[in-house]
């Protein structure tokens, strides 16, 4: 009983994975008179026909890898950068924000300007 | 003075195995997105089976990513390779999924259905629907482990000894499991067929 068990055990794991690869097996004598045998090949068969693999959608695997890899991949190569470069790049970006807010500021004081200069008569 | 360092060559990720590639992904993130392709057909193959539609599928399977991806740099293979490692992500997000929404009794079949009948002629298809529904609708009447199993055998194609790894037991555990496994679900199917008013719900020829 036990014998027969550890048999067809073996026989349906080697059907399936002969059956999923694409591969031959070749069962011995024991399970072409074998009822039960017949009948797990055949449930092994639909599972096979019903269990197929799915494609996901081109535009989420894509999504999906941009969104994972994306951001990381900026601060990769921020990294990958000689400290100078790193210490020139933020004196860089610090002075020119200071020069831009500069410059905005003075156009602020001489639009400031041209209201107080507006003459009453308008 | 050298101020402007050449970047190192882009290294071909491709050829190297799964351990490289996570030893390469804690300084690269690059060696990570090669691993995504290696497995993300797999792993929303896996998660799209145990939920039943795309739209879970895919939020889910985005999880499992961006976790692995934060955890890359302190997992440890000790004899849980990174594939394996990765299923038991999905399995512990597909785990709570259902135990969030309790919907493991009411996940709709149509697109199973219909993935299952994308490259077949229209009569055919008319004609396998109903058989293909019963025999889905039975294998989600199993336990969720033996539902994993099937799923990891016929859809990933993964080996007994891959799967013994995910599932956290030995190969011929999951040979004999699976033996178990088409034993309750012939049991199911012809329950099914007896009547709607005697579903076993697989319980028969369960050891594990």
């Amino acid at each position: 009983m036990e014998e027969r068990q550890e048999w067809m055990t073996d026989h349906v794991t080697g059907l399936t994975d002969a059956m999923v690869r694409g591969s031959t097996y070749s069962p011995d004598s024991r399970a072409a008179d074998d009822p039960e045998a017949a009948a797990l090949a055949a449930l092994i068969g639909r599972l096979h026909g019903t269990l197929v693999p799915v494609e996901p959608s081109l535009e989420f695997a894509a999504g999906l890898h941009a969104d994972l890899l994306g951001s990381e991949r900026g601060l990769a190569r921020v990294r990958q950068l000689p400290w100078r470069v790193r210490i020139v790049a933020t004196v860089i970006g610090v002075v020119g924000f200071w020069l831009l807010r500069r410059r905005f500021r003075g156009h602020e004081s001489v639009l400031d300007d041209a209201e107080v200069s507006l003459p009453d008569s308008i | 003075m050298q101020l402007f360092r050449r970047s190192p060559k882009a290294v071909d990720y491709s050829t190297l195995t799964d351990a490289e590639l996570v030893e390469a992904a804690r300084g690269d993130k690059n060696a990570f997105g090669v691993l995504y392709e290696r497995y993300v057909k797999k792993i929303y193959n896996y998660i799209f089976y145990r939920t039943g539609n795309q739209h879970d599928a895919e939020d889910l399977t985005s999880r499992v990513f961006f976790r692995a991806m934060s955890h890359v740099e302190t997992y440890t293979e000790r004899g849980v390779p990174f594939q394996a490692w990765l299923y038991r992500i999905a399995h512990n997000l597909v785990a709570n999924w259902h135990r969030d929404r309790g919907r493991r009794k009411i996940i709709p079949l149509d697109e199973f259905i219909v993935a299952g009948l994308r490259s077949e002629a229209p009569e055919k298809s008319a004609e396998d629907a109903e058989e293909r529904e019963q025999l889905l609708a039975a294998v989600r009447r199993l336990p969720e482990e033996r539902q994993q199993l099937l799923v990891l055998k016929f859809v990933d194609h993964l080996s007994n000894a891959e799967i013994g790894a995910i599932m956290g037991r030995t190969e011929g555990a999951i040979k004999s499991l699976y033996h178990r496994t088409l034993l309750a679900l012939r049991d199911e199917l012809q329950a099914a067929q007896m009547g709607p008013g005697r579903l076993p719900g697989a319980g028969g020829h369960d050891e594990s």
